[in-house]
């Protein structure tokens, strides 16, 4: 164990001594003040309707609709980013400088350099994201001037454990990569390919399923053969046959509701393997968004946290796999 | 009682075969010289002694312990790579710490410094290092575990000749201060000649022949070799063609098969070719390497 913090602190410590990796998380903290601040706006205005005395249906916004764009819109985006930016040369470069013979010939198991290089990265991730949300916290009490409650503060709190985790996939995919490719820039753009391919999921999963998944055409009627039908019915004939009209009429609309409803279940569960989706499921239900959305009441902590809980799990669950594949690549090449 | 023993060592990458059953003792506080031309194998040799690679088949013992017991045997080698490299942005003394930690050990790390002639310019940063100093630097580097065994892999790749002497110089003083196992390999014989109490010579992915200088040159039957080198070689090389002496010709240098002194020295004389350099092959080492390794 010893070994890899000995690689994690070296790891630390690199990143924060280039000037590369301290622009990119001043760029972090530039985007997420700026959606925090989005957010206050936003914020405002709801507090504004909610004061106004002839808008009666208006509810008092809580503190965490504040967050609302950093943790909807664009952590999805740059949290993915931040994870793959501080990755993606972890391998390749000590390759690259040759000090990847000297690590291995030192009492270190390769596990150990990958832990390392991991646990460095997400600390760093963890670290910065704590920064980012306490600043931006700041900002929004400062500006607001008022605090959020001991139950909001638990949700920010467990949206940082979320993203982290979040983060931390990515970390593992730009390990990965950067155990896979030579190239630095490979495995940049790799990283990059498949954050924006987990980022439109849903949307390429939609046409999948839309392709997959055939809709029959609606049968609708024509109102002359509807009159038609009527005066046929009237004189007591073709009774049948008109029965047999509607009959298929409702087996097409049947046959349709089960095609939409396949295409759902498809598009749910290819959007499964995004950890994005994961992602804005969990911070969802952690906001309480998708009980306003469904209920219109706002859920208890604890109500959130038992939905937010399997979507966590199943994150945790991806990263892992992302470090076992990061494990079986290296544990296989020669050097 | 030898430190070392490989038996019957094989190691591919994919189907490039590079060692072929390697068979190799290398003794207790001896410095051994492992000759071979490039992409013989010396350096694979080395990595998988290391447990870096993973070789195919036979045995490797380091200390009696075979070498895949983990983190130990790392422990008591000390290794220098033939491209030697650091972290450019840390200067040695963090480097040597650094890789100290990972060898948890606790070494003077100034004292090493010294030992390599780096004391003052311990605070530079490697990236401004010269190749002779990083060279130097990765000796040090191979001492903080402080190892039984240390093996540099071409460690006089890359520097001049006073670099060279230098660096042949701080491995004597190493071996004698701190009564070590040395193990170094070179593609040129004449650079590790004078340091080496004993060779190995790898081609073809076996160790071809092993002993001392002297040992090696019997050999080769060397009672019938010449190694000359003349003024005016092409009229020399005519010279020996005419008079029916197999010969092999290396710019000013010739080996010749055979061992009549008399008649060589007589024959160059009357037709005026000037002999910079007479040395019968039985204390020849370079002879037997290029013998072996032809």
């Amino acid at each position: 164990m010893g070994d890899m913090w000995d690689i994690a602190t070296k790891q630390l410590r690199d990143s924060f001594s280039k000037k590369t990796f301290l622009g990119v998380i001043g760029l972090f903290m530039v985007l997420t003040l700026g959606s925090v601040y989005l957010g206050i706006a936003e914020y405002e205005s709801q507090m504004q309707s909610y004061l106004d005395p002839s808008n009666s249906f208006s509810e008092e916004p809580s503190f965490l609709e504040v967050y609302s764009p950093l943790v909807q819109i664009s952590l999805p985006l740059i949290a993915g980013f931040l994870g793959i930016i501080i990755s993606y040369n972890s391998i390749s470069k000590e390759r690259r400088d040759g000090t990847m013979e000297m690590l291995l010939s030192y009492p270190v198991y390769r596990d150990e350099i990958i832990n390392g290089k991991i646990v460095g990265n997400i600390f760093i991730v963890a670290l910065s994201l704590l920064i980012a949300f306490t600043v931006s916290s700041g900002l929004a009490i400062y500006m607001l001037e008022t605090l959020p409650n001991i139950e909001e503060i638990s949700r920010i709190s467990f949206i940082w454990i979320g993203t982290t985790v979040y983060i931390a996939f990515f970390v593992g995919l730009g390990t990965f990569l950067s155990t896979l490719f030579k190239s630095q820039w490979r495995s940049l753009v790799g990283g990059v390919l498949i954050l924006m391919f987990f980022l439109s999921t849903p949307f390429i999963a939609g046409m999948a399923a839309n392709f997959i998944y055939e809709m029959p055409e609606p049968e609708f009627s024509s109102p002359s053969a509807s009159a038609e039908r009527t005066a046929v019915t009237e004189h007591g004939e073709h009774e049948i046959m008109v029965e047999r009209e509607r009959a298929q009429e409702q087996d097409t609309e049947q046959r349709r509701e089960e095609i939409r409803s396949k295409r759902e279940e498809f598009v749910q569960t290819a959007s499964r393997l995004s950890p994005t989706n994961t992602y804005s499921q969990y911070t969802e239900n952690m906001m309480g968004v998708s009980y306003r959305v469904t209920d219109g009441a706002d859920p208890t902590f604890a109500e959130s946290l038992n939905d937010s809980i399997d979507a966590l799990i199943y994150l945790v669950s991806q990263a892992a796999m992302m470090f076992a594949a990061t494990y079986a690549v290296f544990l296989r090449q020669d050097l | 009682m030898p430190v070392m023993e490989l038996e019957n060592v094989y190691k591919s990458y994919g189907e490039h075969q590079v060692l072929k059953g390697v068979n190799l003792e290398v003794e207790n506080g001896e410095i051994f010289g492992l000759l071979g031309p490039n992409g013989a194998g010396k350096t694979t040799l080395f990595q998988t002694v290391l447990g870096m690679l993973r070789h195919d088949k036979g045995s490797i013992k380091i200390n009696n312990n075979p070498n895949n017991i983990g983190k130990e045997i790392k422990k008591e080698v000390g290794y220098l790579s033939a491209d030697v490299s650091f972290y450019e942005d840390m200067d040695s003394v963090e480097n040597l710490r650094f890789f100290a930690e990972l060898a948890e050990t606790n070494p003077d790390i100034d004292q090493l410094l010294k030992l390599v002639g780096l004391e003052d310019d311990k605070h530079r940063n490697v990236g401004e290092y010269s190749t002779g100093m990083k060279k130097r630097l990765g000796v040090a580097q191979a001492l903080v575990k402080d190892p039984k065994i240390a093996i540099f892999d071409e460690p006089t790749t890359g520097l001049d000749p006073e670099g060279k002497n230098k660096f042949r110089h701080h491995i004597e003083k190493i071996n004698e201060e701190k009564d070590m196992t040395i193990i170094i390999s070179s593609h040129i014989t004449a650079e590790i000649s004078s340091l080496c109490d004993r060779f190995g010579i790898l081609a073809e992915g076996v160790i071809k022949a092993s002993g001392t200088k002297k040992e090696l040159s019997k050999m080769i039957d060397s009672s019938n070799r010449t190694s000359i080198i003349v003024d005016r070689p092409e009229k020399s090389q005519k010279i020996f063609e005419e008079a029916n002496i197999d010969h092999s010709r290396e710019g000013r240098k010739f080996l010749l098969e055979t061992g009549d002194e008399q008649k060589i020295l007589k024959t160059l004389y009357e037709k005026s070719v000037k002999i910079k350099s007479f040395e019968s092959e039985e204390a020849s080492l370079e002879a037997a390497y290029l013998n072996l390794t032809r």
